[in-house]
């Protein structure tokens, strides 16, 4: 009995305990909910809380050897939280007079956004700015001055047209995508890779939960959501390749304008052009050079209304990428389609044998050479390499008579007339016209009907035809690698901050040409005779490269000049680069000429110094150069 | 069978069931989505599914008188050892601890069977006065039998098990005899001891040997804004949230801290947090109230009880249960340093649920076959 009641002695005990610690838990809990209840709750509503948002650094854009193209920088930038301001007016006014920006552009960010948010007003302000909003944050305790990354294009207009450049979301952006999260004041791509790889580049914002006292001002962090960066791109550009292409083009294209501007019989100066130096293996592209070019960093804090009507409304149209928007007929250079066809369906050999009188004749219609004279007898070989027109109408005219959509239906199998799918927006398709397009496309009744001229004019890249350097380079490449056509990409990799690899681009193979072997053969061995003795010798002959390619100087109607072309590949016997030089207006095919033999020099050089690091010699000059600076 | 069941307390179940209950709205809310539904919350699913599955596992314990456990508690032992080991052989090692063991779908915590296994072993090593405290040698044999699951347990980093163990122990030698005083005075060197030498690191800088996430976990303690962003973050989010929870508290759903995420572990180790936020001090209270009835009548089962074994496993049970509240709902509230110990019966998580409910069918089975009054 005793001991039975010791037991229970024991178990009232040991309930004693948890009883008194159950009332530390209840006093405790009065504590936190009763008596400081009210601290809590303010805390947790936000009125003495503020969640700001904290900017993802956007990925960079390297080229192929990861030299940064595209980075970030920090700078001050002022935002407002609106529901921390009385007076949405006063403050407009207020910073509408400091940052030169419009009262009602304030204004109106601030009353649409969610109240909670902070509303971004400027990045980048000036050290002036910055001074003088610091001297009235005092009485605003609803102006946040911070430091975000913004974006910083390190080359300012270095391959402006296909990095592209960021702005601000739009009311119609922001309702497209209205699924990914975007607020008022989010930077976008706009253009170029920037708007391709938008999903990639972004990076996902963090926040931080901040205590603030009645004031404003910042007691503490609470809490912090680290932001994600953007992924990384990682281009298949080469840096030097595509800078001494920009300076070749920007170079020619100004002495055309010099020189244009002294002769009175030109109506128009030459406009622009565009450089492609693509690897005919896997299209990946290697440089992409426009001409007139802009500086992507006036856009990334806003354009000024100045500087946007400077650009667009330049006759010169210098924001447009002519490489894959331009639509211009492709001339002589459209004769390689046409021998391959010829080669493939007429059963023509290198060495057949036609005979040019200076014109071909049909029906009454006298289709003339260029050279009026008339070359007399001339073979396959020899007619691309002097660009004979005349052996292409007739080609293009038994090609018409054996089925009248033939021709065209080989120029949509080296990809023309859609596009090639580029990693880029605004590409266009370009124009195959043919019956169905006549018909289609005319009222006039005579206007619908397809003649034999229309073929035999296409067959020499005329007529209605219309092409860009991409299509062009594609073209080239298709016979350099044995009939291939890929998907020409910029972006190689696409890699995370650290350095994994998130995706792999693999080009698409978009056609396989239905040709032999033989087919492509003859036309290479023409297209390198043009180089070798034909119309581009006095330029490439001389070169220790073998060149293959065609050039092309279109008619434009309307007494305007010509467009100018170049698209070829070398070396000719195993190529590694292909080139397409395009001048707008540029008078004659031969100005592309000292652009393409530039851009080839600068990559077979570039690779002989880098064969020679190797050697025995250049060691010895490297040492001398180091004794020479000790020297100094 | 039948007899048995009229000698029962029926307040015990249905008080389980209230608690299990509770638990189910506080985890649909503390996991639920916008726009979702509660029949497809596959938290909820779980959770009820582990609750059927241990009710069935306690009918059927029932069937057996409690007694026999003295026959295999050797076994029973050998086994608890060998589940321990296995875990740090072949275990799964989440957030910083090596707890878990993968049975294809479905994974369980042997650390959560192993609180309730003790308990067994050690009722029946300490059962019929077989150690006598007063002195130096009847320690001996019940520490060490203590020591190597707690060393296991130690092993796997799961100081949280650890201390359960501690205060199981406690708990059932006080019941078997212990003197309450030497208890209640180590007890006080201990946490004062552990006070002291943190206070010395704060201020002095003398080194404490411990990892540091778990350093931090319990400097934070004394001040939570050593590491705001680190492990004093969810002691700070969570008194916010139970704090601004107020009197009535802000309505289920409609917790802020709980749905703008800043709550961490929300439906497992910081679910009070969600409970004190939206069900208010109301809540709070309501939930201690019911343990501390559950709690309560099994003190009275224990009394009850036909033999010094039953009486050992039920406060055993309490010791076990009364500490996973203490330390849980501690933690949230910033008194105690954060562990991964579940709140029973109301955190999400189908080990520690089943678990629980077998260890209160301990008590039933020790309730039902209790000794005949004899009047």
């Amino acid at each position: 009995m005793n001991r039975s009641n010791n037991n229970s002695d024991r178990l009232f005990s040991l309930f004693i305990v948890i009883v008194l610690s159950f009332f530390i838990l209840a006093a405790r809990l009065y504590y936190l909910q009763i008596y400081k209840g009210n601290i809590f709750k303010d805390l947790s509503e936000g009125n003495r809380t503020t969640v700001r948002v904290i900017e993802a650094p956007r990925g960079r854009i390297y080229d192929r050897n990861e030299r940064v193209l595209v980075s970030n920088k920090l700078v001050y930038s002022v935002a407002v939280i609106p529901s921390k301001v009385n007076d949405l007016d006063n403050i407009s006014s207020i910073l509408s007079e400091i940052l030169e920006i419009s009262y009602e552009e304030i204004l109106n960010k601030l009353s649409e956004a969610d109240s909670r948010d902070t509303v971004l007003i400027k990045r980048d302000i000036s050290q002036k700015e910055l001074i003088m909003l610091e001297e009235i944050k005092r009485e605003m305790p609803a102006l946040i001055i911070d430091q975000i990354p913004t974006r910083d294009y390190i080359n300012d207009n270095f391959a402006s047209h296909l990095l592209g450049y960021i702005g601000e979301i739009s009311r119609a952006e922001l309702i497209r995508f209205t699924d990914s999260n975007y607020r008022i004041g989010n930077l976008i791509g706009k253009t170029g890779l920037e708007l391709t790889y938008e999903s990639y580049l972004r990076g996902k914002e963090g926040r931080s939960l901040i205590e603030i006292d009645n004031r404003g001002q910042k007691i503490r962090t609470l809490g912090v959501e680290s932001p994600t960066p953007g992924y990384d791109l990682i281009l298949n550009l080469d840096y030097d390749l595509q800078a001494s292409a920009e300076s070749l083009l920007k170079g020619q294209i100004e002495s055309l304008i010099e020189e244009a501007k002294k002769d009175e019989e030109i109506t128009l100066l030459p406009t622009g052009g565009s450089v492609i130096v693509s690897d005919p293996n896997d299209g990946s592209i290697l440089a992409m050079a426009n001409y007139p070019d802009y500086n992507p960093n006036l856009f990334v804090n806003g354009i000024s209304s100045d500087d946007w009507l400077a650009l667009s409304n330049n006759p010169r149209r210098p924001l447009m990428n002519r490489a894959i928007s331009t639509s211009a007929p492709p001339a002589s250079v459209f004769k390689i389609v046409t021998g391959v066809a010829g080669i493939e369906e007429l059963g023509i050999e290198g060495n057949t044998e036609f005979y040019d009188p200076g014109y071909y004749q049909t029906g009454g219609v006298r289709f003339g050479n260029w050279y009026t004279g008339g070359q007399g007898n001339i073979d396959f070989i020899d007619s691309m390499a002097w660009s004979n027109n005349t052996v292409y109408y007739k080609i293009g005219h038994q090609l018409y008579n054996k089925d009248r959509n033939l021709l065209q239906s080989y120029a949509r199998e080296f990809g023309l007339g859609s596009k090639t799918g580029i990693d880029l927006h605004n590409e266009s398709s370009g124009l195959v016209p043919d019956p169905e397009w006549r018909m289609n496309h005319f009222q006039r009744r005579e206007d619908t009907i397809w003649y034999p001229g229309y073929t035999i004019n296409l067959s020499i890249g005329q007529d209605n035809l219309r092409t860009s350097p991409i299509q062009l380079a594609n073209i080239v490449n298709s016979i350099a690698n044995g009939g291939k056509l890929y998907q020409p990409l910029l972006v190689d990799k696409i890699i995370n901050s650290d350095g994994e690899i998130v995706k792999d681009l693999k080009p698409e193979l978009l056609n396989e040409l239905p040709v032999s072997k033989n087919s492509i053969d003859i036309m290479r061995e023409a297209l390198e005779s043009v180089t070798q003795y034909g119309t581009a010798r006095n330029v490439f002959a001389d070169m220790p490269i073998s060149v293959a390619g065609k050039t092309g100087t279109a008619q434009t109607g309307s007494n305007r000049p010509n467009h100018g072309w170049f698209a070829g590949f070398m070396p000719a016997e195993d190529p590694e680069i292909s080139v397409v030089v395009f001048i707008e207006y540029g008078i004659s095919s031969g100005n592309t000429l000292p652009i393409a033999k530039g851009v080839i020099r600068e990559y077979f050089d570039l690779k002989e110094d880098i064969e020679n690091r190797d050697g025995f010699e250049v060691e010895l000059e490297d040492e001398f150069e180091v004794n020479l600076s000790d020297d100094i | 069978m039948i007899k048995l069941l009229k000698n029962m307390d029926y307040s015990i179940p249905i008080l389980i069931i209230v608690l299990v209950i509770y638990g189910l709205i506080v985890i649909s809310s503390a996991t639920s989505l916008e726009g979702s539904s509660l029949l497809n919350n596959p938290f909820l699913i779980r959770q009820v599914a582990a609750a059927f599955i241990g009710v069935f596992l306690v009918i059927f314990t029932l069937l057996f008188n409690y007694k026999i456990l003295r026959d295999y508690s050797g076994i029973i032992y050998v086994f608890n050892i060998l589940l321990l080991l296995s875990v740090l052989l072949i275990g799964e090692t989440i957030k910083g601890g090596q707890r878990w063991i993968m049975l294809g779908p479905v994974s369980f915590q042997p650390s959560e069977l192993s609180k309730v296994l003790i308990i067994i072993t050690l009722a029946h090593l300490l059962a019929d006065d077989k150690f006598d405290f007063k002195t130096f040698k009847g320690w001996i044999i019940p520490s060490i039998h203590l020591s190597i699951p707690f060393l296991l347990i130690l092993r796997q980093n799961d100081l949280g098990t650890a201390l359960v163990l501690i205060s199981i122990f406690v708990g059932m030698i006080y019941v078997a005899g212990a003197s309450g005083k030497f208890l209640l005075g180590s007890g006080c060197v201990v946490a004062g001891g552990s006070f002291a030498w943190l206070y010395a690191h704060i201020h002095l800088g003398i080194p404490i040997p411990l990892q540091g996430f778990r350093l931090n976990r319990l400097l934070v303690l004394i001040d939570p804004q050593i590491d705001p962003l680190g492990s004093g973050y969810n002691v700070i989010q969570s008194m916010i949230a139970i704090g601004s929870g107020g009197f009535w508290g802000r309505g289920l759903f409609r917790g802020t801290q709980n749905r703008l995420r800043f709550l961490p572990e929300r439906h497992t180790d910081f679910i009070f947090s969600v409970l004190g936020e939206e069900l208010g001090f109301v809540g709070a209270i309501i939930l201690l109230a019911l343990y501390f009835i559950l709690i309560w009548k099994a003190i009275i089962v224990a009394n009850e009880s036909q033999d010094d074994f039953g009486r050992l496993l039920v406060a055993g049970v309490v010791s076990m249960l009364a500490f996973h509240i203490f330390e849980n709902i501690g933690m949230t509230i910033g008194i105690m340093p954060v562990t991964g110990l579940p709140l029973p019966f109301i955190s999400y998580g189908g080990s520690s649920l089943i678990t629980n409910l077998l260890a209160v069918g301990l008590i039933i089975n020790v309730n039902i076959r209790r000794k005949k009054l004899l009047f």
